[in-house]
């Protein structure tokens, strides 16, 4: 059933593309080909294998409820962590994403605790203080440190 | 040949400064470490050491064999991830994931991590020796390599795959189309049209290689150990041993040879790299050893034949760096970068102008080649300690490498996002099992084939003959016939033997 | 937790309150580059950096930072967005970047006004490069070749339809009295690999920079035609002719400088323009900027804003003219 709705997906995928393909506004080219060609050739390609793939699905193991929600939560974890990332600085939202990451994995409290702290302090240090890589302080404390983030 | 030993002797009296010496040191410790941590490779390594360097006022040979250094053990270091947790630790390693990870899987993480430092050392070995014996001569035969021999380069490229394939061809053809649309993303080099960036700056470079395989390997990875650590029969993957037998060696003696020329030939080339080194010399390795069938469930060959091409390439990448001032990679690119900021012009008469430079850092690359296998051979066994560590440490340490590995290359928290959708994509590929190798060759070598067959036709003026012209062009199509019909001319070969007897 | 934060932000009151009550000095400054570490940009900012530590003009040293991304598309949105009152920061900018802000690459509401330019420091020249067993010797003869056989020679570059190498190409284009669309013309990733096809025979003519091209000068493999300056460049450039002298009114200046976000203040932009006027005099950077190869051409202040508005229209109409927009 998900190998045919992953089908389904695909071939809108596909079909999307030869409409951005074909969509685009080319003043004018080098080559006989163009940008065009390419991608609505893939395009194409894709929406035919996709329709193989929604007549003929093979069967899929997919978790149980349980580990599904933990995989889902587990994803939208990473995407608050992109989000929050300037705005609570790397410290903090790292900490935040060890830790949960961890209690996901079946840390303790005290594991997680510990994880988020030693991970998030050592990874700074390497990167933000011996490599120099701009990591950011976070905008929520910019205040307290006089504006300069 | 006298000339060329006795520069290379003044390369050495560069090398064997203390300074010096402890600078490929610790390029190369940096180095393994870059390449090793999933996220972070070879072009992050060198961008992020160089800006220091260069504000520290190392000399331009210092720095230049320092970053090196990183740069080519980075391509040593890349497995280690690969082989232990099935998330690639650069470019060059993806495919070492294909046979490493199965090995551990099966309690032989020790000899997988000692062929594939020891394929490297090979790798990298024979080509400094190629880079210092035919460095001017390789880089006269690769400015031949116009536009329509990069094209047929790719077809002879994409007719490896076919190794690939598997029982499901379709799902495998489906992936070198998914890989080829997000190659597709991005500014169009010939027409500077925006091709499906939805409005987003970010999008105008396309997709950074580091984004896709952190998304495909890391965070889908991520997801996928979820599942399996939550099974009722969960449990840690044994260490047998921690070296490799001599037999195992000489089992692989053949692959990691080809291996190591293939690397070096495709890093001579410029605008190609580790990634195609790698996975050309494996799916050829597939091709030519695959008799029983055993590659991609654990097969010793299948390591060592990525390990060898990626570091080889290295190797070969300097010498159109060297020899003509164009990058012959990725890394190579900002290596030469580093050498403008320096005021040292690259060009074709960097070696008469700067022979201290250029032969010093030759020298350290044989200096540091012996230090990686040194350092890394020994600490296999370490390193094997990380299949120990529990997940609910090592999962979250993984995913915060690989996000900060991603974050460097744009600072940017966008890059952060894509890698999360390619991962939840890459999810359900892997679930409904669409072979990942093939997306990342798709991606891989989709734009340099679309690229080179318009260009190519930019040039000719639409004739298609270009393509069939000249000696290159001829000996490429006979490999590319050659490639795909082996497997038929050994059944047939096979067949009377069988006869025969 | 309130009492705590009301007292933050009462103390970052006092401190901006006297600072403003001071006049605007750095205290951290940054020069961004837009680019990976190495490249041009790169080389840009550390002129800056370099030369006002070495000039001593400002006291504080100046660090540069990376912003790699459409060739400075993602940073001029990133400071317009998220920058826009950040006196630390100057930004890398070039003429690439007026090219693209022109055609709206940048974004389709921003122009040249959406930041506030601060200083151009120096600039490459475009050139035309030939192999060095060409039979061409001067330009005119190669003009000539082309206007006979307008597909028998192609030029290559670094760059797509639209980008200043593919602008330089289509200057010669038209000098021969070909439509730059019916050129034949051969984008590559970057000058590097135009060059190596150059060597390879596999296209004939190379528009390129003259200062970028320095290091392959003396190689003996390339002959120069002609440099697209207004007037002869000094040193090692001297006996190369340009296309002016031989009859053909060409210029590509490829300019460097900067620029500050559109919400700094006047008191911090005039900080800036006033620093750059000061750093223009100085032997150092005099120094630095031939280091990095760089010919004279310093812009300040509202000089250089006038400059931009005129590249983006000077800009604006060959893009039209070329039909990439309307």
């Amino acid at each position: 059933m998900i190998d045919r709705l992953f089908g389904v997906f695909l071939l809108l995928l596909g079909i999307y593309v030869i409409y951005g393909g074909l969509s685009m506004v080319v003043p004018f080219s080098y080559d006989p080909l163009g940008p065009k060609t390419f991608p609505v050739v893939l395009g194409v390609l894709l929406s035919a294998l996709s329709l193989i793939i929604i007549a003929k699905p093979e069967g899929a193991h997919f978790p149980q409820s349980k580990t599904m929600l933990n995989t889902v939560l587990i994803v939208l974890l990473l995407i608050v962590y992109a989000l929050s990332f300037n705005f609570l600085g790397f410290l903090l939202a790292t900490a935040l994403l060890v830790f949960f990451m961890s209690r996901i994995f079946k840390g303790t409290t005290k594991q997680a605790l510990g994880s988020a702290i030693g991970v998030s302090l050592s990874v700074y240090v390497l990167f933000g203080v011996l490599l120099d890589v701009a990591l950011p302080m976070g905008t929520l404390f910019s205040g307290l440190l006089g504006g300069a983030s | 040949m006298m000339e060329i030993l006795s520069l290379l002797g003044t390369g050495f009296g560069v090398v064997f400064q203390p300074t010096n010496l402890f600078l490929v040191l610790l390029g190369t410790t940096l180095g393994t470490l870059f390449g090793a941590l999933p996220g972070l490779g070879p072009i992050n390594g060198v961008a992020i050491l160089l800006p220091i360097c260069y504000t520290m006022g190392l000399p331009v040979d210092s720095s230049l064999i320092m970053l090196a250094g990183i740069y080519y053990g980075a391509e040593f270091g890349g497995r280690i991830s690969s082989i232990l947790l099935n998330v690639p630790g650069d470019a060059g390693a993806v495919f070492t994931c294909l046979d490493g990870y199965p090995m551990a899987q099966k309690g032989f993480a020790g000899p997988a991590l000692a062929i594939s430092g020891i394929a490297s050392f090979i790798g990298g070995s024979i080509s400094i020796v190629g880079l210092t014996f035919f460095a001017p001569m390789l880089a006269s035969i690769a400015i031949h390599f116009g536009p329509s021999e990069y094209f047929v380069l790719m077809v002879f490229a994409f007719a490896t795959i076919s190794a690939l394939m598997g029982s499901n061809p379709i799902k495998s053809l489906v992936g070198v189309v998914i890989g080829l649309l997000i190659g597709v993303v991005g500014v169009d080099a010939t027409t500077g049209v925006l091709r499906f960036t939805f409005g987003e700056a970010e999008l105008y470079d396309g997709f950074e290689f580091l984004i896709v395989i952190v998304g495909f390997f890391a965070v889908s990875e991520v997801m996928l150990m979820l599942e399996h650590h939550s099974s009722e029969d969960f449990e840690m993957p044994k260490v047998t041993r921690v070296y490799v037998t001599m037999k195992e060696i000489m089992y692989c003696k053949w692959t990691m040879l080809r291996s190591s020329i293939i690397g070096f030939i495709v890093g001579v080339l410029p605008g190609t790299g580790a990634s195609i080194a790698s996975a050309v010399s494996y799916t050829i390795a597939q091709k030519i050893s695959d008799k029983e069938g055993t590659f991609g469930k654990g097969d010793i060959r299948g390591v060592a034949a990525p390990e060898s091409a990626n570091n080889a390439c290295a190797g070969g990448a300097m010498i159109p760096m060297l020899t003509l001032g164009v990058p012959g990679s990725g890394t190579t690119a900002v290596l030469l970068g580093a050498l403008m900021l320096y005021n040292v012009n690259p060009g074709p008469m960097l070696f008469v102008e700067q022979p201290l430079l250029v032969w010093g850092l030759i020298a350290s690359m044989y200096v540091g080649n012996i230090m990686l296998l040194v350092i890394n051979l020994p600490l296999v066994k370490i390193f094997t300690k990380i299949l120990q560590v529990p997940y609910w440490l090592l999962v979250p340490c993984v995913t915060v490498l690989a996000f900060v590995g991603v974050y460097s290359v744009n600072f940017s928290t966008f890059a952060l996002l894509l890698s999360i959708i390619l991962g939840v994509l890459g999810y359900f590929l892997r679930k409904l099992h669409f072979s990942m190798a093939t997306v990342i060759l798709g991606f891989v070598l989709g734009k340099i084939m679309e690229d080179n067959l318009r260009r190519g036709f930019a040039i000719s003026g639409g004739e298609i003959g270009i393509f069939f012209q000249g000696t290159i062009n001829a000996v490429l199509w006979g490999m590319t016939l050659f490639i795909l019909f082996v497997p038929m001319i050994a059944k047939i070969i096979s067949k009377k033997y069988a006869l025969g007897k | 937790m309130s009492k705590s934060f009301r007292l933050v932000t009462s103390l970052a009151a006092i401190v901006a309150l006297s600072s403003a009550l001071n006049a605007f000095e750095v205290s951290k400054p940054v020069c961004l580059a837009p680019a990976k570490p190495g490249g041009g940009f790169d080389l840009t900012c550390r002129l800056a950096s370099n030369s006002f530590s070495a000039s001593k003009t400002i006291a504080k040293p100046m660090t540069v930072n990376f912003m790699p991304g459409g060739v400075g598309a993602v940073a001029y949105n990133h400071v317009i967005g998220q920058r826009s009152n950040d006196a630390e920061m100057i930004v890398a900018a070039s003429t690439g970047s007026a090219l693209n802000i022109a055609q709206g690459k940048f974004g389709a509401n921003y122009t040249v006004d959406s930041v506030k330019w601060v200083a151009a420091v120096g600039a490459d020249y475009g050139a035309v490069i030939v192999r060095a067993d060409a039979k061409w010797n001067t330009l005119s003869e190669m003009i000539v070749d082309l206007k006979a056989n307008p597909k028998g020679f192609a030029l290559g570059s670094g760059g797509s339809i639209g980008s200043q190498d593919w602008m330089k190409a289509a200057i010669i284009a038209k000098l021969a009295g070909i439509n730059p669309k019916d050129m034949k013309y051969v984008a590559f990733e970057g000058g590097g690999e135009a060059l190596t096809a150059l060597l390879g025979n596999h296209i004939q003519i190379y528009p390129g920079d003259i200062a970028e091209f320095s290091g392959q000068l003396s190689s003996g493999k390339y002959k120069v035609l002609a440099i697209l300056s207004d007037e002869r460049l000094p040193g090692q450039m001297a006996n190369i002719p340009t296309a002016k002298e031989q009859g053909y009114d060409a210029v590509w200046r490829i300019w460097r400088g900067f620029y500050v976000g559109p919400k700094v203040t006047d008191e911090q932009y005039n900080y800036w323009v006033d620093k750059f006027k000061k750093l223009s005099q100085t032997e150092e950077f005099a120094k630095e900027r031939e280091l990095r190869g760089l010919y004279p051409f310093t812009l300040v202040g509202k000089e250089y804003q006038t400059f931009m508005q005129e590249e983006e229209k000077k800009f604006k109409a060959l893009a039209q003219e070329a039909g990439l927009i309307q």
